[in-house]
C-alpha cells in the first residue's frame, strides 16, 4: 500500500509536484501515467524517501520509507534501467544490494533465474543491452521479496517477447497480494497491464481512477461518416446532435467524411436511408487510451477550465478522496 | 477493483539482520568486484616501489653530494608525490561511479541510513588501502634500502635505525589519508571530473602556488598546513624549519580529511539524491 497525501515538491519557483494525493492499493496493477516532466519520477523518489517533499506526506505500508527496518523487504524499486556500474557484473551487483539487507547468494540466484540472466550473470553490466538492464533493474526490484513494488518505465527498450514478459510477471505479482505501481508513457501497454491509473500533469492529479472509466471520461465514442452527399447529411444529423464535425475531403476522391458524436450507428444509417442518401462508411472511433491521455494531459489547465462547469469531470480529486476513505 | 486481493505472504526470508556489517559486505563486495580497484592499487603500489627504488638508484650515482642529514629512510618515499593521487583517484571513484552511474539510488534506497553508508564505504575502503599501503611502503623501504647499501656506497640504513620505522608505517598512513581525502571530496562533490580537480589541487597545485605567493603574505606559515605539506612531514628523519613536526603533520592532514568528510556528510543528510 503506497498512500501519497499532499505530497508537493517545489524546485525553487518550479512546483515539480503539487498536492498530489492518491493511493496504490495491494493486488493491483497501478499506472502511473503523465507526459514527460510531469512529476512522476520526483514522485517516485519521494515515495523511496530520496527526495525530501517540500509539502505533505507519503508512506508505504503506513510508515515512511526511510524508517522501515528491511527496506528492500518492504519495497522493491526499479528507477532506471542500467543504473549499475558498467564494469560490475550482475551477479556482484545483486550481491552488493542483497548484503546490504541480509540477504545472500541463494537469494541473487533466485532472482537471477526469475528475470532469465542466470547465464550473463558473471558478464560484466556495460556489455548488456538496454533489455538486459530493464531485466536486471527488475530482478534488484525483486531481491527482498516486496509486498510493495515500484517501477519507473520497466517496459523502456524490452522486445515485444520481454514486454509480455513484465506485463504477465507485473499481473502475477498484484495476484500474489502485492501492490504494483509502475509508471509508462506506453499507454496502449498500461491499457494492458493496469487495473487503476494515476495520471498527472504538471504535478497535478488529473484522474484517479479505473483503465475503462478513465477512456470513456475522455472524448467518448464518435462515429466516423462517409458520404457522397456528405452535406445534406450533416444537415440532417445537426437537427439531432449538437457534436457533428465539419466535413473534410476525402482521400484520393473517395466521398467526403465528418464525425459525429452521441447518436448510435444504427441511428446514423437508418436515417440516411430514410433520405435515400448513400454511405460508403460508417465507422465506430473509440477513443483509445493514448487519445484519452493526450486530450487530458496536453493543456491540464485549459482542462480543469472546462470541468468547472461539467461537474461529472472534475471528479478527480474528490475520486481520489473517496478512494483513501 | 471489487475483487478482494489475497493477503501477500513473502517467501524469501533475510539471513541476517540489517545493520553496519550488512553494509560493510555489501561495500567490500563492491570494492573487490571491479577490475579498477586492482588496477589502481597495481599503480599505486607500482608508482611507490618503482619510484622510490629509482630515486635511491639517483643517489647512488655519485652526482650528487650525501651530506650527514641524509633522509635515507625517507628520502624515497618522494614517491608518494604521485603515487598519493593514484590512491585518491580510486578513492573519488568508489564515491562518484555510483552517482554517475545511478547507482547511488539502488544504494539509498536499500540502505536509507546514508551516513551509515558513506562511513562503511570509506573504512571499508581505507582498511583495504591500508594494507595495501603497509605492504608497498615496506617493499618500497627494503628494495630502496638494498640499492643504497649496493657495491661500495653505504648509504642504506636498517629499520631499527632512528625514526626508520616511523617513516615506514607513516607513509602508508599517508597514502591512506590521500585516498579517503579522495573518497570525501568524492562524497562532497558528487562528480567524477570535479572531485579529481579539487583533490589534484590539494594535494598538488596548491603546494606549488604558494612558492609564488610574495612571502610577506606569511607565505611559510600558510604554506604548512596545506594537506600535502603537512602530511610529507612523516617521512622526515627530524622536525623540518617553518614545518610541522612529523606526526603533528600527519594529524594536520587527517583533520582536513575528517573535516572535509563531516561536510560531506552532512550534506549527504539534506541533499536529494
Amino acid at each position: 500500500m503506497i498512500e501519497a497525501h499532499d505530497l508537493t515538491k517545489r524546485y525553487g519557483e518550479t512546483l515539480a509536484v503539487d498536492r498530489l494525493t492518491f493511493s496504490a492499493t495491494p493486488g493491483h496493477v497501478t499506472g502511473f501515467l503523465g507526459p514527460n516532466g510531469a512529476g512522476k519520477s520526483t514522485t517516485m523518489r519521494m515515495i523511496l524517501g530520496l527526495d525530501e517533499p517540500s509539502g505533505g506526506s507519503v508512506t508505504v505500508n503506513g510508515t515512511p520509507y526511510r524508517h522501515h527496518r528491511y527496506p528492500l523487504h518492504e519495497v522493491g524499486a526499479l528507477l532506471e534501467a542500467k543504473a549499475i556500474h558498467p564494469g560490475r557484473s550482475s551477479y556482484n551487483h545483486l550481491l552488493a544490494v542483497a548484503q546490504s539487507n541480509g540477504f545472500g547468494a541463494k537469494r541473487v540466484k533466485q532472482v537471477l533465474e526469475l528475470v532469465g540472466l542466470e547465464h550473463v550473470a558473471r558478464r560484466r553490466a556495460g556489455q548488456y543491452s538496454l533489455g538486459m538492464g530493464q531485466r536486471l533493474g527488475i530482478a534488484t526490484a525483486l531481491l527482498g521479496d516486496p509486498g510493495v513494488l515500484l517501477l519507473d518505465e520497466p517496459v523502456n527498450g524490452l522486445d515485444p517477447e520481454g514486454i509480455i514478459w513484465v506485463r504477465t510477471l507485473l499481473k502475477s505479482l498484484a495476484a500474489e497480494g502485492r501492490t504494483v505501481f509502475v509508471s509508462s508513457h506506453l499507454m496502449a501497454e498500461m491499457a494492458l497491464t493496469a487495473d487503476h491509473l494515476v495520471v498527472i500533469g504538471r504535478g497535478r492529479l488529473i484522474a484517479d481512477t479505473s483503465v475503462a472509466d478513465f477512456v470513456s471520461r475522455a472524448s467518448g465514442a464518435r462515429v466516423r461518416v462517409s458520404s457522397p452527399d456528405a452535406a445534406r447529411l450533416r444537415q440532417l444529423l445537426l437537427e439531432r446532435s449538437s457534436e457533428v464535425g465539419a466535413i473534410e475531403p476525402g482521400p484520393d476522391g473517395e466521398a467526403p467524411t465528418f464525425t459525429v458524436a452521441g447518436l448510435e450507428r444504427s441511428a446514423i444509417g437508418d436515417l440516411a436511408l430514410h433520405h435515400g442518401i448513400a454511405i460508403h462508411e460508417l465507422t465506430s472511433e473509440r477513443a483509445s487510451l493514448e487519445q484519452a491521455f493526450m486530450e487530458l494531459t496536453a493543456d491540464d489547465v485549459e482542462f480543469r477550465a472546462h470541468g468547472a462547469d461539467q461537474p461529472d469531470e472534475v471528479a478527480a480529486a474528490p475520486v481520489a478522496a473517496h478512494r483513501k476513505a | 477493483m471489487s475483487v478482494t486481493a489475497p493477503t501477500f505472504t513473502p517467501t524469501a526470508r533475510p539471513d541476517h539482520r540489517p545493520g553496519a556489517l550488512g553494509v560493510a559486505r555489501s561495500e567490500w563486495t563492491k570494492i573487490r568486484s571491479l577490475r579498477s580497484t586492482y588496477w589502481t592499487l597495481l599503480v599505486t603500489a607500482g608508482l611507490t616501489i618503482g619510484l622510490g627504488s629509482l630515486f635511491a638508484l639517483g643517489r647512488t650515482s655519485g652526482h650528487e653530494p650525501i651530506g650527514p642529514n641524509f633522509n635515507a629512510a625517507g628520502f624515497p618515499f618522494n614517491a608518494l608525490f604521485l603515487s598519493q593521487l593514484a590512491i585518491g583517484v580510486l578513492g573519488v571513484l568508489i564515491v562518484t561511479a555510483e552517482y554517475s552511474s545511478g547507482m547511488i539510488r539502488t544504494t539509498f534506497t536499500a540502505v536509507p541510513q546514508r551516513g551509515l553508508v558513506l562511513t562503511t564505504k570509506a573504512v571499508v575502503f581505507g582498511l583495504v588501502t591500508l594494507a595495501i599501503a603497509v605492504v608497498t611502503t615496506f617493499v618500497t623501504f627494503f628494495a630502496s634500502q638494498w640499492i643504497l647499501n649496493r657495491g661500495s656506497n653505504h648509504l642504506g640504513v636498517s629499520l631499527s635505525s632512528p625514526s626508520a620505522l616511523r617513516i615506514v608505517v607513516g607513509a602508508a598512513l599517508y597514502l591512506t589519508l590521500c585516498g579517503l581525502l579522495g573518497v570525501a571530496m568524492g562524497a562532497l562533490l558528487r562528480s567524477t571530473p570535479a572531485a579529481i580537480t579539487a583533490l589534484a589541487g590539494a594535494l598538488f597545485i596548491l603546494p606549488i602556488m604558494m612558492n609564488f605567493l610574495p612571502a610577506s603574505w606569511h607565505r611559510d606559515a600558510i604554506a604548512k598546513w596545506l594537506p600535502s605539506n603537512a602530511g610529507f612531514q612523516i617521512i622526515e628523519k627530524v622536525a623540518q624549519p617553518l614545518q610541522f613536526a612529523p606526526w603533528v603533520g600527519l594529524a594536520v592532514l587527517a583533520g582536513w580529511v575528517a573535516v572535509i568528510f563531516a561536510i560531506a556528510l552532512a550534506l549527504l543528510r539534506r541533499r536529494d539524491v
